[in-house]
C-alpha cells in the first residue's frame, strides 16, 4: 500500500554528490534546501532565505531493510534539479489537498508544496500544476484510486 | 537393581506419556520394542518384579501408575486455533533478520501521443519486523507427593502446562488478527445469540465482491449447530439430500459456502471468524527452539521441569481478506 505518493515522472537532474540530510524528516517528494555548509540540505520553507534546492528524492540505502522512507539525520540522499515531472499526493501539499489544473506551485513551511504565493506573492515559486492524474492502490481488496497531482517542476537557482 | 525389561522404558513428550519400546527417557524416537534380543527369564523376571512390587526405578513406578485410574478429565484439552487457521508459519534462527517486505508499488498508465515521452514509476522499498514475544510454564513436582498419588499426575500437570502455553500464543495471535480486520468487515447481527444463515451468506458475498472469498472459518462446534435451524433455499432450491442426511446428523454442513469450517470448542459462542487461506492472510513467524529442562532439588525433594518456548511474531499482511460476525 503506498496512500503517501511522490514519482518523479520525467525530467530532473539527479544531485547526489556529497549530500547528506540534515535532521531526521525529509522523504522524497518534500521541497529541500541547501544549508551554508554545502554538505546538508534541510526541508525548505516559504521564504526567499529557504527557497527550494530541488526535491527528496531516491531510495534509502544506509539502514538494512529500512522499515520507513524517511531519512534518518545525515543519511546520504539525492536531490532532483532542474526541470521536469513529478506526480503527488495530497500528503505533499500544505492545503493536504491537490491544486486545481494550470496554476503556479510555490514553497511552503516543512518542505511541502503549495498554490499559495503567499504574503506579498513572497513565496518561492517551484512550477505549475498540469492536472490530476489516477492510480490504484491496493486497498479493499480490489483497490481504490487515489488521485495524483502532477506538477511540471522547475527549481532553478 | 533396575530390571532388564526397564531399559524399554521412554517418555512421549509430544503425548506426554511413558512409553515402552517406542521411546527413549529423552523423547527420541526408536525403532520399536524388538523381543527377539529378550529371552523367557527376562519375561518373567519382570513380571515377578511387577508382582512382588519390587521395581524400584521412578521410571518404572510411573510407567506402573499409568494402569490405575486416573481422575476424569473435566476440561477440554486446549488446542491452539489461530495459529494453523489463519497464518503461514515461518521459523527464524536466532540471528535471522525477520523482516517482511512491504509492498509500496505505484503503477500508472497514460493515453498517450505516439510522440510523447515514456513516464516512469518506481517501487518503494521498505520492510517490517513484527515484535516477538515468548512465553514459559513450570511445573514442580514434591517427590512424596508422586509416590503417594498412585497416578501419573505429573504427566496431567505438564499437559496443562502445554496447554496454558497454547493460550497464551492464541491470545497474542488473536489479537494480531481482531486488530487487522476493517471496520467495514465487522458483521454485527441481533439474532438472539443465533448464527443466522442470512448474516452466513451476506459476510459470503461481501467477501467473494471483493476477491477475497472465505475459505476458512473459526466457529465453535456449537454455533456451527446453528446451522440446523436454517432456513435452507427458498424457490426452486433444494438441499440436496446428500448435505440434508449430513445437516439431519450432525446439524451443520462442513463445507457450507465453499470454506473449511474449524471448530474448537475454546472459541467464543458469540462470534465467528472467517478468512482467506493463509497464503492470503500472513505469518506466524517463530524464532529459535522450544527449551525444556528438568532438574532435581535434594533440599526441597523435588523434580522441577520447565518449559521455554520458542519466541512468536504474528503479522497479518492483507487484512481483507479477515472478516467476523459477531452475534448478540
Amino acid at each position: 500500500m503506498a496512500a503517501k505518493v511522490s514519482q518523479l515522472l520525467q525530467g530532473g537532474i539527479r544531485y547526489g554528490k556529497d549530500l547528506k540530510t540534515s535532521a531526521a524528516s525529509i522523504e522524497p517528494g518534500m521541497l529541500v534546501t541547501l544549508d551554508t555548509s554545502g554538505s546538508t540540505v534541510s526541508t525548505s520553507g516559504s521564504t526567499a532565505a529557504t527557497k527550494p534546492f530541488g526535491m527528496a528524492f531516491g531510495n534509502r540505502y544506509k539502514p538494512y531493510a529500512p522499515t520507513t522512507r524517511v531519512f534518518d539525520s545525515g543519511e546520504p540522499l539525492t536531490v532532483i534539479q532542474g526541470q521536469g515531472y513529478v506526480a503527488l499526493s495530497s500528503d505533499f501539499f500544505d492545503e493536504a489537498s491537490l491544486p486545481a489544473a494550470d496554476v503556479d506551485i510555490y514553497g511552503a513551511v516543512g518542505g511541502k508544496w503549495t498554490i499559495s504565493a503567499g504574503i506579498g506573492g513572497t513565496a518561492p515559486k517551484v512550477g505549475h500544476s498540469l492536472g490530476t492524474r489516477v492510480r490504484h492502490e491496493a486497498v479493499g481488496g480490489t483497490g481504490a484510486a487515489q488521485n495524483l497531482a502532477v506538477i511540471w517542476f522547475d527549481f532553478s537557482p | 537393581m533396575p530390571n532388564k525389561f526397564s531399559s524399554e522404558i521412554g517418555y512421549d513428550f509430544s503425548a506426554d506419556i511413558f512409553t515402552y519400546g517406542t521411546h527413549t527417557l529423552d523423547g527420541k524416537k526408536k525403532a520399536g520394542l524388538e523381543a527377539s534380543v529378550y529371552n523367557q527369564a527376562d519375561a518373567d523376571a519382570f513380571l515377578a518384579a511387577f508382582a512382588k512390587g519390587g521395581l524400584n526405578s521412578r521410571e518404572e513406578h510411573m510407567l506402573l501408575a499409568q494402569t490405575i485410574v486416573e481422575p476424569i478429565e473435566q476440561v477440554v484439552p486446549y488446542v491452539e486455533m489461530y495459529s494453523p487457521v489463519f497464518f503461514m508459519t515461518q521459523g527464524y534462527g536466532e540471528i535471522e533478520d525477520n523482516r517482511i517486505p512491504v509492498e509500496d508499488t505505484v503503477a500508472m498508465a497514460w493515453e498517450t501521443h505516439q510522440d510523447g515521452a515514456i513516464h516512469y514509476t518506481r517501487s518503494g522499498y521498505t520492510w517490517t519486523r513484527p515484535d516477538f514475544v515468548t512465553f514459559d510454564t513450570g511445573v514442580e513436582v514434591p517427590w512424596k507427593a508422586l509416590a503417594k498419588a498412585g497416578w501419573n499426575f505429573l504427566a496431567r500437570q505438564m499437559k496443562r502446562a502445554t496447554e496454558a502455553l497454547a493460550r497464551k500464543r492464541d491470545d497474542v495471535a488473536r489479537n494480531v488478527l481482531i486488530a487487522g480486520i476493517p471496520a467495514s468487515h465487522e458483521h454485527l447481527i441481533a439474532s438472539g445469540g443465533v448464527l443466522t444463515k442470512a448474516a452466513v451468506d451476506t459476510l459470503l458475498k461481501a467477501q467473494a465482491d471483493i476477491g477475497f472469498p472465505v475459505s476458512r472459518v473459526l466457529i465453535n462446534p456449537g454455533t456451527i449447530m446453528d446451522m440446523g435451524d436454517f432456513t435452507w433455499g427458498g424457490t426452486g432450491f433444494f438441499i440436496p439430500p446428500s448435505d440434508a442426511a449430513q445437516l439431519l446428523r450432525t446439524l451443520h454442513i462442513m463445507n457450507y459456502g465453499g470454506a473449511e469450517w474449524y471448530t474448537n470448542p475454546h472459541y467464543l459462542t458469540n462470534e465467528v471468524l472467517f478468512g482467506g487461506a493463509p497464503a492470503q492472510i500472513g505469518w506466524h513467524q517463530t524464532k529459535g527452539e522450544v527449551n525444556t529442562a528438568s532438574d532435581i532439588d535434594i533440599d526441597l525433594g523435588i523434580d522441577k521441569h520447565a518449559i521455554r518456548d520458542q519466541e512468536h511474531a504474528w503479522y497479518v499482511g492483507n487484512t481483507y481478506t479477515l472478516a467476523r460476525i459477531r452475534i448478540s
